[in-house]
């Protein structure tokens, strides 16, 4: 709940960092991802240059607890539960397509509770 | 049977070796008496120190694993190990042991194998039921196949089912087809290469059905009339499940209704299918002509078709019984199931392979997950197979030659003028073993659930001991559990038999088979996440499949009861008196298998309207079910000659 009394949608929250076509490309796969597995998303920009660290602040402020981070360094997915901890994937830049779509997979599955697809590497 | 056989170890303190007071005291080489047990896996000792008038006190118990394979000269390292630990608890040294006893081993070998006795096979790629987890829109679509690039040509007021490889994007893909239905062709469905069936639906001015995830999307036939179907979540497909429905879909008369039958059961319980009509194209489930098993009995011979069922073949058994041989019909599946497993007893028991005589057989029913042959996406079908395992009885005994290497052994460590025995037969030193399990009388059956066999000995209240082996124990159920899982790995599949299940549901929790949870202070890996795991030794570890904990459970409980239920039975009823099994008072179980935390309950459970008292073997009191035979052979040494030579 907000301070304006209306209940805030179920989302995981994804934070991106713009920086470049890149960024643009592995949103769209994360993003895809979510909405092949039937979770909403949300995306807000932040300036920032660390994927993890906005991972996160992304999970912090998700009501489903589950955050994604995208920025120049990579793209990162992370647990609120994890906070502190190393976060659950992380790809370092340049990212491959079907790893962003499987990362977007994962993060939709820690909500629904469906074991990870865990991209290789 | 255990007179003077009592154990102080349990309740005093064992390390006085001192111990005065005992008129006629042993001297060290006549007092110390280790009884040594070489199993399959494991090798046990039992330390003790003779009293005096027939008397002994057991001092200390080990276990070691088994060096080599049982009753050969390559035991003697596992042995040694085993001995010198049991010392060792007893507050010895090697230089003071007086005698070992080893056991005769019981004289049995087994073997497994397993074959499926139905096949389906799809011709002409008529149907497409892998069931993927995201399939997109909900309906029924009806069309000619039209591959996406030749989408363009369609005309308009046809009814189309787009076919879309891997390589083309979701938003290509949406606005092809929505470009299709802006100039008048009907898209009545869509079947994808990649996992986009949502995204697809999502980017639809009005959804219909898609299937996703079809791994050989260039193999589906083009140009056909092809029916697509996608159940509301929670619900399966109604109409390509039912025959009736694809005779409605595709106008079949009754001759051709037949002929598509197969194809609506193999897409029974699945969310979503796609059914393609070609001329020649069908679904057909076999059954495989596995052969027959030739059973040859004591008195008569009865020969037996293996593809129907266990029960059959094991009714035909007890009709031969005593089995004195079976062999299958050569060029069969039987043939090279039983070929298969001579030659496996044949390398094992060092013998020729037409000296190898099968003394048990038990078949079990069992279903097999396959991939489906000509299957466009990977389907699987459970297929119907038979298990089987078989033993033979060996004559040879190596035993005498492992004991002189043993003493050579044990003197070179040390020990001079240590004697060496084959101590007796390993059945009734098991059931003498047992007798010391507090709340035990006989008469008295010992269950021995190992690994390849069922071994059942019983000591009526006269002394006398009757001992039988039966094929199938731990390995078979091993095997069941791997098959009917589908999961291709033995070590996973052991796992599974051996440890409770549970899911993780969070990261710093999970709920266990019996619906209790289990918290973690660290996080869970991500690798276990929302998975089926495993609470092994070893921590958790993620059982490969997509099963719920529950079918898993049940494989599991059903496997189990399907050998040792099964085997306990048989076998009881070889070993009681007139066969009554109301006429055996006690069922002590022993073996690795006894061990396991729900085996005994089963074989409890089963043999309690029998008016059976049974559970799991305490030897001594505090041994669990393990040391029974190490126990036993110093027991019957005893009454043999222990007093005269103290």
């Amino acid at each position: 709940m907000r301070d304006s009394g209306r209940p805030e949608p179920p989302t995981v929250v994804v934070l991106l960092a713009p920086g470049g076509a890149h960024d643009a490309h592995a949103l769209r796969q994360v993003l895809a991802g979510l909405e092949e597995e039937g979770v909403p998303a949300a995306v807000e920009t932040a300036a920032a240059h660390d994927c993890v660290a906005l991972a996160e602040r992304a999970a912090e402020r998700s009501s489903l607890e589950v955050g994604v981070g995208i920025a120049a360094d990579g793209v990162c997915l992370t647990h609120r539960a994890l906070h502190g901890r190393p976060p659950l994937e992380h790809l370092l830049d340049p990212v491959v397509a079907s790893r962003a779509r499987c990362l977007g997979h994962d993060a939709a599955r820690l909500v629904t509770g469906i074991a990870l697809k865990l991209p290789a590497g | 049977m255990s007179a003077g056989v009592h154990d102080a170890g349990r309740d005093q303190d064992v390390g006085d070796p001192g111990d005065a007071g005992d008129a006629g005291a042993p001297r060290r080489s006549a007092g110390l008496v280790v009884g040594v047990d070489i199993g399959n896996s494991t090798t046990e000792a039992s330390a003790a120190r003779v009293t005096g008038r027939g008397g002994a006190e057991h001092r200390g118990a080990s276990l070691s694993r088994t060096s080599g394979v049982k009753g050969t000269v390559d035991n003697v390292a596992g042995v040694v190990t085993a001995v010198e630990a049991a010392l060792r608890r007893a507050g010895h040294e090697v230089a003071d042991v007086g005698t070992v006893l080893l056991n005769e081993a019981t004289p049995v070998i087994s073997g497994l194998a397993m074959e499926t006795i139905t096949e389906t096979i799809i011709t002409e790629s008529t149907m497409i039921g892998h069931d993927p987890r995201t399939p997109g829109g909900a309906g029924l679509g009806v069309g000619v196949t039209t591959a996406l690039a030749d989408l363009g040509e369609s005309e308009p007021g046809s009814s189309v089912v787009v076919v879309v490889p891997a390589t083309s994007d979701f938003e290509d893909t949406a606005a092809a087809l929505e470009a299709a239905g802006q100039r008048g062709v009907h898209v009545a469905a869509a079947v994808l290469g990649n996992d986009d069936a949502v995204l697809v639906v999502n980017r639809l001015s009005s959804p219909v059905p898609v299937v996703d995830e079809v791994s050989r999307i260039e193999a589906v036939p083009i140009g056909m009339l092809a029916a697509v179907e996608v159940a509301a979540p929670g619900r399966t497909v109604r109409t390509l499940s039912n025959a009736y429905g694809l005779a409605g879909v595709f106008g079949l008369d009754a001759e051709q209704t037949r002929t598509v039958a197969p194809v609506a059961r193999a897409l029974t319980g699945n969310r979503s299918a796609v059914v393609v009509r070609t001329p020649a194209g069908d679904v057909s489930d076999r059954v495989v002509a596995a052969g027959e098993l030739r059973l040859v009995g004591a008195e008569r011979t009865l020969s037996v078709d293996v593809s129907r069922g266990a029960e059959e073949v094991m009714d035909a058994l007890a009709r031969v019984a005593p089995l004195v041989d079976a062999t299958g019909q050569a060029g069969t599946n039987v043939g090279g199931m039983m070929a298969s497993v001579r030659q496996t007893m044949a390398d094992l028991a060092g013998l020729e392979l037409d000296e190898v005589r099968v003394g048990d057989l038990l078949a079990v029913d069992t279903v097999v997950p396959q991939e489906v042959s000509g299957g466009l996406a990977g389907e699987i079908v459970l297929e119907n197979a038979v298990a089987l395992a078989a033993m033979v009885r060996t004559r040879h005994s190596g035993m005498q030659r492992v004991a002189e290497a043993v003493r050579v052994a044990l003197e070179h460590r040390g020990a001079s003028g240590v004697q060496v025995q084959v101590g007796g037969v390993e059945a009734e030193m098991a059931v003498r073993g047992a007798l010391t399990t507090p709340g035990t009388d006989t008469p008295l059956v010992v269950l021995d659930l190992g690994g390849g066999s069922t071994d059942a000995a019983v000591l009526e209240r006269g002394g006398e001991v009757r001992a039988t082996h039966v094929a199938g124990a731990g390995d078979l159920v091993t095997r069941l559990i791997d098959a009917e899982l589908g999961l291709g790995d033995l070590e996973v599949a052991e796992q599974v038999k051996r440890n409770p299940l549970g899911k993780v549901e969070s990261f710093f929790h999970l709920r266990l088979e019996d619906g209790t949870a289990q918290f973690f202070r660290e996080p869970l890996p991500a690798t276990v996440f929302a998975r089926v795991v495993t609470l092994g030794e070893h921590g958790l570890a993620p059982v490969p499949t997509r099963h719920p904990l529950e079918r898993v459970r049940a494989v599991r409980r059903a496997a189990k009861e399907r050998v040792f239920v099964v085997n306990a039975l048989r076998t009881l009823a070889r070993v009681a008196p007139r066969g009554d099994l109301r006429s055996i008072g006690f069922v002590v179980l022993l073996g690795g298998s006894a061990l396991d935390f729900e085996i005994p309950e089963l074989v409890a459970d089963a043999l309690a309207p029998h008016g059976i008292v049974c559970g799991t073997g305490d030897v001594r009191g505090s041994e669990g079910p393990r040391n029974a035979v190490a126990t036993g052979l110093v027991a019957a040494f005893l009454e043999r000659d222990g007093t005269g030579r103290a």
